[in-house]
């Protein structure tokens, strides 16, 4: 019953992070989107290693946080020079790549 | 006992990452992030992932929503100017959600409830802590380091892509 | 001595001329033409100690260099082959190469491609080389086309005149079709026997079909009348005059048109099996030499009446060939590749003289001025009549007699009625070049002069080898390789044989002398008597027209309707165009896709995720 419900609560975390970037026009909050969507990963990730009783999942998780807080570090300073450069944080103004 | 746990701290979370991403100011986002991430610290404590629920309070609920928080002063509450361009991308991403969740469920879900997976939790005589250092600097040595470098990598990008342009 | 006896020394020497010409002939330009000459003289010497060294012990070498292809069942060896043929041709190939080489400093003096023309010679000689030296079928037939690809080289070597490239281009696609009969001939041999070197196929040819064996002669000797110039595929040789006369005096005389003789001769395993084969080799043969023959009365050019001359001579050797007097062949076409080669040589003299003038009938009187080529060029005349004594004389002889020997009296007739011919229009020539009346221009007559010695000495070293190369036992050289017939006349036929010859040879010269020379016999009126004969003589049988029209012109006709309908349209229309046009059509589409947002883009990503489940589970 617990272990379902921590890799339910993963899911639907995961989904809700989807749902964030999909729909959601603020950096910062598209951003942070994607935090939850590395959080809800990390939770599986802990879950799973308790399920099949090995360590390495937990390593697995250092490293992903690693990663997300670089992500997160490069992702707000491109966040900052954009909304310098044209007053606005609306993701959808970064559209110019058009075919 | 650990299952109400659990289930309460869970349901904590979910709510609030609802909130958060219906929140209309971005400060509010933050807030319930700080919730989010402090719950699933303490799913990590309750799965005997001591040292994974402190990096995650030291981490995200500290350093990272602190970043946030900065950057949001930097930028400043600007609200959106242009009318929504994109008229169905609401509907759709429900819609493509949902059926994301009901195939994953419905595939994965099932390994679930083999036996044995219910009632795994069950405490353990010792932390893991040392078990991850010896591992970290044994096995995991040049991930470790290359990790090491991506964030230093990260500090020097962000700061050169962020500063002003000298005059 | 034992270390320079090796076969691929011989091809190592003109490779090393073509190499230097290549890399450093630009910048040394003077000495050229003495570099491709020295590899030349250094390959003859190897092939004479090839010749002693060779002599003293067994009959036949091979020698294996490396295995160049492996697969399955096919296994061909870079490896050579000596014995009394191959080394007969390589002193043959050698000594005529190295005294056109010579001559050649001299001739192409002021061209300004005579870097070039030494490394094309260089390159023929090469190929020739290895042509004659190969072990297998397949190194032979890089050789035949290597001599096929320097020979238009050197037709069209100067190409920015209309008339050579053209010819060069004639010789080629004429010679394509003989190439491709060889070419199928070897697969035939190769799909029958499973290998493809000389000495193999001769210890297994005696398991195999003998129908198989005459389709294998047959497309074998297609080959040779493409590359020696024989009916019906002579056709490209008398335009071949278009390039430099040292060309032709090497290539279109004395040693390329020869290959054919030479695969025959090697091949004789095959052919002697086959007696359809051989008679059609001697039909062939024959036929060629008297029509040509007859074409080389009425021709007023002196080098396409050489060209025939070449023609008929090979039809000899063929005809040789084909009754089975395998060494007597061979033995013509190394007397005729001296002896014509020097008529060509001296006829670039005359060219030279006269500033390159070619009409026979533009010329006359000539041997007071070139005294040097006179000489040759009678020595050679005579030598190619059947003049006792000379080399001509020998080879023609022993072929004459063989086929009198064999029984084939009409085939002998005919080959002795040639060897009239033969006598009378090449005295007509050097009446009509070099007695009678000057008839050029007055200008010309100031300028007219003997050649520089680095011409005339190889003129006079063609001319000694002309006279001493009958008296070298050549065929009883050969005759440790190739079969004999088997029938021995008695001498006294033999010597009524020979005085027949001699009589006929002096009848043709007799003949021309009081035709051209006294006058006796008025020509203009033999002309008007025979009027019909003398207009299908000169349009040498309508033989070009006739292939225009049966061949040459459906050809275009056809390629410019295959150009119209299934080039244009399918293979630009729906190929090239179409396979853009699709791209650009999908292009077209998928551009929707790409609107900019990444918001778009993630709903992407989320829907190809779903595709990828719902098909992987």
């Amino acid at each position: 019953m617990s272990l379902v419900c921590v890799f339910g609560t993963s899911l639907l975390l995961f989904c809700i992070g989807l749902i964030g970037i999909l729909t959601r026009r603020n950096i910062i909050i598209v951003l942070l989107s994607i935090e939850l969507m590395l959080t809800a990963c990390n939770i599986s990730f802990v879950a799973g290693s308790r399920l099949v009783s090995n360590i390495d999942g937990e390593i697995i998780v250092l490293f992903t946080i690693a990663i997300s807080a670089a992500e997160a570090a490069l992702g707000l300073s491109l966040a900052i020079l954009w909304a310098r450069l044209t007053g606005t944080t609306d993701i959808d103004s970064i559209s110019l790549l058009r075919g | 006992m650990l299952a109400y746990i659990v289930f309460i701290l869970s349901l904590i979370t979910i709510i609030s990452s609802v909130f958060a991403i219906i929140a209309k100011k971005p400060a509010n986002s933050i807030i319930f992030f700080l919730i989010i991430f402090l719950g699933t610290a303490g799913i990590f404590f309750v799965l005997q992932a001591e040292y994974l629920g402190i990096i995650q309070i030291i981490v995200y609920a500290g350093a990272l929503l602190v970043v946030f928080v900065f950057a949001l002063i930097l930028v400043g509450d600007i609200p959106v100017y242009k009318k929504n361009p994109l008229k169905l991308q609401k509907t759709f991403s429900i819609i493509l959600v949902l059926i994301f969740i009901t195939i994953f469920w419905s595939q994965f879900g099932i390994l679930l409830f083999l036996p044995g997976a219910s009632n795994l939790i069950k405490f353990k005589e010792a932390s893991d802590i040392s078990l991850i250092a010896r591992l970290l600097l044994k096995d995991y040595l040049l991930p470790f380091e290359l990790a090491s470098v991506i964030l230093l990598c990260a500090i020097i990008g962000s700061l050169y892509i962020a500063r002003k342009e000298a005059d | 001595m034992e270390c320079l006896s090796h076969p691929a020394l011989v091809l190592l020497f003109p490779l090393t001329g073509i190499l230097w010409n290549t890399f450093f002939g630009f910048k040394f330009k003077k000495y050229a033409g003495y570099i491709a000459s020295g590899m030349i003289f250094l390959s003859f010497l190897i092939s004479t100690i090839l010749f002693f060294h060779h002599s003293q012990s067994n009959v036949v070498w091979t020698k294996d260099l490396y295995t160049w292809i492996r697969v399955g069942n096919l296994d061909i060896s870079i490896s050579f082959l000596i014995d009394p043929l191959s080394i007969v041709m390589l002193l043959v190939v050698t000594s005529v190469s190295l005294v056109v080489h010579i001559y050649s400093i001299g001739y192409m003096k002021e061209d300004e491609g005579f870097v070039r023309f030494f490394i094309y010679l260089n390159l023929f000689v090469l190929s020739m080389l290895l042509l004659v030296s190969a072990n297998n079928f397949l190194m032979m037939f890089i050789g035949w086309e290597c001599v096929g690809l320097c020979s238009y080289l050197l037709i069209g070597f100067w190409y920015k005149e209309r008339a050579p490239v053209f010819a060069g281009k004639k010789a080629f696609i004429v010679n394509r079709i003989g190439d491709f009969g060889f070419l199928c001939g070897i697969i035939l041999i190769f799909l029958n026997f499973g290998v493809l070197d000389f000495i193999t196929v001769s210890q297994h040819v005696n398991n195999i079909n003998p129908v198989i064996i005459t389709v294998i002669c047959f497309l074998l000797f297609l080959g040779c009348i493409g590359k020696s110039a024989q009916i019906p595929l002579y056709i490209w040789l008398p335009d071949a005059m278009e390039g430099p006369t040292p060309v032709s005096a090497l290539i279109h005389a004395a040693t390329m048109v020869t290959a054919g003789v030479y695969l025959v001769a090697r091949c004789n395993f095959l052919f002697g099996l086959s007696p359809c084969a051989m008679n059609l080799v001697a039909i062939t043969g024959v036929l060629t030499a008297f029509f040509s023959a007859t074409i080389a009365i009425t021709n007023t050019d002196m080098k396409r009446i050489l060209a025939y001359s070449t023609i008929s001579q090979l039809g000899y050797m063929f005809f040789a060939c084909g009754i089975g007097a395998y060494s007597a062949g061979i033995f013509h076409l190394a007397t005729h590749a001296f002896f014509k080669g020097l008529l060509f040589l001296a006829a670039g003299s005359v060219m030279h003289s006269l500033s390159g003038e070619l009409n026979i009938f533009k010329m006359g009187n000539l041997s007071k001025y070139t005294p040097y080529t006179f000489w040759t060029f009678i020595i050679a005349g005579l030598a190619i009549s059947g003049f006792p004594g000379l080399s001509g004389f020998f080879s023609k002889d022993k072929i004459l007699i063989s086929a009198f020997s064999s029984g084939k009296y009409l085939l002998w007739l005919s080959g002795l009625f040639t060897a009239y011919i033969t006598a009378f229009y090449i005295f007509r020539m050097i009446m009509l070049i070099f007695f009678t009346t000057e008839r050029f221009d007055r200008e010309k007559r100031q300028h007219t002069h003997e050649s520089p010695y680095i011409m005339t000495i190889p003129l006079i070293i063609l001319a000694l080898l002309s006279i001493i190369a009958g008296y070298i036992p050549i065929p009883e050289y050969l005759s440790r390789v190739l079969p004999e017939p088997s029938f021995v006349l008695p001498s006294s036929t033999k010597h009524l044989l020979e005085l027949l010859s001699v009589v006929v040879c002096l009848a043709g010269i007799v003949t021309a002398f009081l035709i051209y020379q006294k006058n006796i016999i008025s020509s203009s009126r033999i002309k008007q008597k025979f009027l019909k004969l003398y207009t299908l003589l000169f349009n040498k049988y309508y033989v070009d027209e006739f292939y225009d029209e049966l061949i040459v012109k459906p050809v275009n006709r056809f390629s410019l309707e295959f150009k119209n309908k299934i080039d244009d349209l399918l293979i630009d229309g729906l190929f090239v165009n179409g396979s853009g046009l699709v791209i650009k059509l999908t292009g077209l589409l998928t551009n929707l896709m790409q609107t900019g947002y990444i918001r778009h883009y993630v709903l992407f990503i989320l829907a190809g995720m779903i595709i990828i489940l719902v098909i992987i589970l």
